[in-house]
């Protein structure tokens, strides 16, 4: 299945990125006792005041989306996943930016920044922005876990 | 006045001060600009005043690289031209629009670049080409053209993108609004249905008669001080090529640069664009009418666009080509022949999609032209037919590279990149992939199927490219005589009493429409010869 311009339309504006962010990714981990764990810089990397050591990071938490979500939006999130061959959510968290930093942050400014830095993502030939993409991808693996 | 070849005795031999070989957009802009300079002019022009499929089948030849297409159906040679008074602009879609200041410098990385004179050499002329065009003015700066037009360019802009403005006359067929002055000329005749076979020449290093005959066999000749070609960029290369009295290569062909890098713009129907903004955003792509305030044409109304261009920074950062695109509004039929789909307006797409789309009038499909690199092997010549005057016919092999393509797609890319980045929209890239039953799919409600291929099956490598029917820099314009073959006054750099006009002399294609640098380069070489004759 390809993505049809509805599903693209729903990304408007920070579109899933803002579903992410505005379901609390970062501030509750349904994985850990609740306590807070913010995003390292590096997310593979943990930073003491001695040495620099690789370390299996923190799972990051995973957010609970806070509307009913767009079907538009979770098959275009299949279709990053399938385009891109990413799966892993904590991977596609850990990547998606701002999370965890500021519950207020501005999801439209975070993809027109994306667009301006040039990190984009062609999925059906739709030039994206790698957070809107990875967003859409966190959405859909979320549904398909029945989570949303 | 306008005269008729097919009335003169055989034989006949005429002169005049200048001799133009055609009456297209190039020849007949010479003309009005030579007429009362106090010079008498010939101009010889194949056709007569009106399309003769006898006289159009001159124009006949083969392509022997790629072929000139749209979308995947060929374009014979004969349909990209046009041989009567008026020549191409007869059929012409009235895009304007002045080359940019990078056009003219010599580019790192990109294959004979830069041309031997300034943009800012072009700016008087191109000014003058107004008239004749029959556009406002020389402005084309956007501030002027969002007041005129009351309508904002796309907010779609950074140092790689930036919106431009096309004027569009409606469109101007040449041979129609000027016939009634070049009838009414006493310096300038016009003379209709000579089709000019050879440049006889002595030596080679003058023109002494331009040899021409009418399709009933009536042969004749002119004598002139000065003589311009301005048959084409296809037909200027093969006259010379043809012109072998002296050397069988041809006239000013000892460097071997007569129909050499003929270069033509990469048309591609690139995809689809989503509004976010929605619909006002798209009010100055559909652009509007403006009235001519002021000169030989006021009163008159033309059109004026918006559209979206790579920056000259941009271009002179990355070694790369120049690539535009045109949001299309209301056009989803996009890519299938007008003929057979009409032009859909917004309300009948809005009616076609129905609940399906949430803001049909939201969407826009990209049509994009590009400049190709200069290739010396892309060529006019000449095949082994001949065609009813005993001339050979154009083999045309035109050629462009992966690399062409791999720009055109970076291009499109960069730009679809501005239009998330300004918050405008998203856009789809699905090059090539329309298909002329797009329509019927729209019907169906899935807009993806408006393209006969689905997106993973677009063969970036492959996918077809269109023209614009643009044909250039067969006779590029150079210092060095041993990179092309007029100097900068689009003198032969050896032939000393022959000059050429129209795009054939650009030293290199740049993206913009080339009609009106053609008409500003034939105001210039008027100015030229006047200053060399008179
Ligand atoms: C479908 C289409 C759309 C176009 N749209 C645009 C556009 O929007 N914007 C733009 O800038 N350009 C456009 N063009 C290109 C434009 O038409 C040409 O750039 C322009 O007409 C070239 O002018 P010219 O005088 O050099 O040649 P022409 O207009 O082709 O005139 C050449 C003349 O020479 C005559 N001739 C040829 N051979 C001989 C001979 N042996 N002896 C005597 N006479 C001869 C011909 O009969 C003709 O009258 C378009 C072209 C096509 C086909």
């Amino acid at each position: 299945m390809s993505l049809t311009r509805r599903q693209t339309l729903k990304l408007g504006s920070g579109g899933a990125l803002a579903l992410i962010i505005s379901g609390g990714a970062g501030f509750i981990d349904r994985r850990s006792d609740g306590e807070v764990v913010s995003l390292p810089d590096d997310p593979t990397t943990t930073t003491t005041s001695t040495s620099t050591t690789t370390t299996t990071a923190a799972p990051v938490q995973v957010p609970s989306l806070p509307v009913a979500v767009d079907a538009a939006v979770i098959a275009l999130g299949r279709r990053v996943i399938a385009t891109t061959g990413e799966d892993d959510l904590q991977t596609l968290l850990r990547a998606l930016p701002g999370i965890g930093d500021d519950p207020l942050v501005d999801a439209a400014a975070i993809v027109r920044d994306d667009f301006a830095q040039r990190r984009t993502v062609s999925v059906d030939g739709w030039v994206l922005a790698e957070s809107e993409a990875r967003a859409a991808a966190v959405v859909a693996l979320l549904c398909e876990a029945d989570e949303c | 006045m306008l005269t008729d070849a097919r009335s003169l005795p055989s034989g006949t031999r005429r002169s005049a001060d200048v001799c133009v070989i055609g009456a297209g957009a190039a020849g007949i802009t010479l003309a009005m600009e030579l007429m009362g300079s106090g010079l008498s002019v010939i101009v010889l022009e194949s056709g007569g005043t009106d399309v003769e499929p006898d006289t159009q089948d001159l124009a006949a030849g083969d392509s022997v690289g790629r072929t000139l297409e749209t979308l995947d159906n060929p374009v014979r040679l004969d349909q990209t031209r046009l041989r009567y008074l008026g020549g191409t602009t007869n059929h012409w879609a009235g895009f304007c629009r002045p080359l940019s200041p990078i056009d003219f410098e010599v580019r790192e990385g990109l294959r004979r670049s830069g041309w031997p004179i300034s943009h800012d050499d072009l700016l008087p002329y191109w000014d003058r080409a107004t008239e004749w065009v029959r556009i406002t003015d020389g402005d084309f700066g956007l501030d002027t053209w969002e007041q005129r037009l009351g309508l904002a360019a796309p907010a779609i802009g950074n140092a790689r993108v930036e919106p431009f403005v096309f004027q569009l006359t409606y469109p101007t067929l040449f041979g129609l609004l000027y016939r009634s002055d070049l009838e009414a000329s006493v310096d300038v005749e016009v003379m209709l249905h000579a089709n000019v076979v050879n440049l006889a020449t002595d030596d080679g290093r003058a023109v002494t008669a331009v040899q021409a005959r009418t399709l009933e066999g009536i042969s004749f000749d002119v004598t002139a001080t000065a003589f311009v070609l301005a048959t084409g960029g296809i037909e200027n290369a093969r006259i010379l090529l043809s012109s072998t009295d002296a050397d069988d290569s041809g006239l000013g062909n000892a460097t071997d640069q007569v129909g050499r890098h003929f270069a033509e713009h990469l048309q591609v129907y690139a995809g689809f664009g989503v509004a976010e903004s929605g619909a006002e955003a798209l009010a100055g792509l559909a652009g509007d009418e403006v009235t001519i305030p002021s000169g030989r044409h006021a009163g008159n109304r033309h059109g004026a666009k918006f559209a979206l261009g790579l920056t000259d920074d941009h271009l002179r950062d990355e070694a790369t080509t120049g690539v535009e695109m045109q949001l299309l509004v209301g056009n989803l039929d996009a890519g299938r022949p007008a003929e057979e789909a009409g032009r859909a307006g917004t309300s009948e797409i809005s009616a076609l999609l129905g609940h399906r789309a949430e803001s049909p009038e939201s969407v826009v499909s990209l049509q994009a032209l590009a400049e190709q690199e200069l290739d010396p092997e892309s060529r006019v010549g000449l095949g082994r037919a001949t065609d009813a005057t005993g001339m050979r016919r154009v083999e045309l092999d035109w050629r462009y590279s992966a690399d062409d393509r791999a720009r055109v797609l970076g291009g499109l890319r960069t730009i679809a990149e501005a239009a998330g980045e300004a918050g405008w929209g998203r856009m789809q890239l699905i090059p090539g992939g329309v298909h002329a039953d797009a329509i019927d799919n729209l019907v169906q409600g899935e807009y993806i199927t408006l393209y006969s291929a689905t997106p993973s099956e677009i063969d970036l490598d492959n996918f077809p490219i269109g023209v614009g029917f643009h044909h250039m820099c067969t006779t590029r314009m150079t210092d060095d005589r041993n990179e092309g073959v007029v100097d900068p006054d689009c003198r032969m750099h050896d032939v000393d009493n022959l000059w050429v006009a129209g795009s054939s002399v650009f030293s290199t294609p740049g993206v913009a429409t080339p009609t009106y640098t053609i008409v500003a380069l034939a105001v210039r070489l008027a100015d030229h010869l006047k200053s060399v004759l008179l």
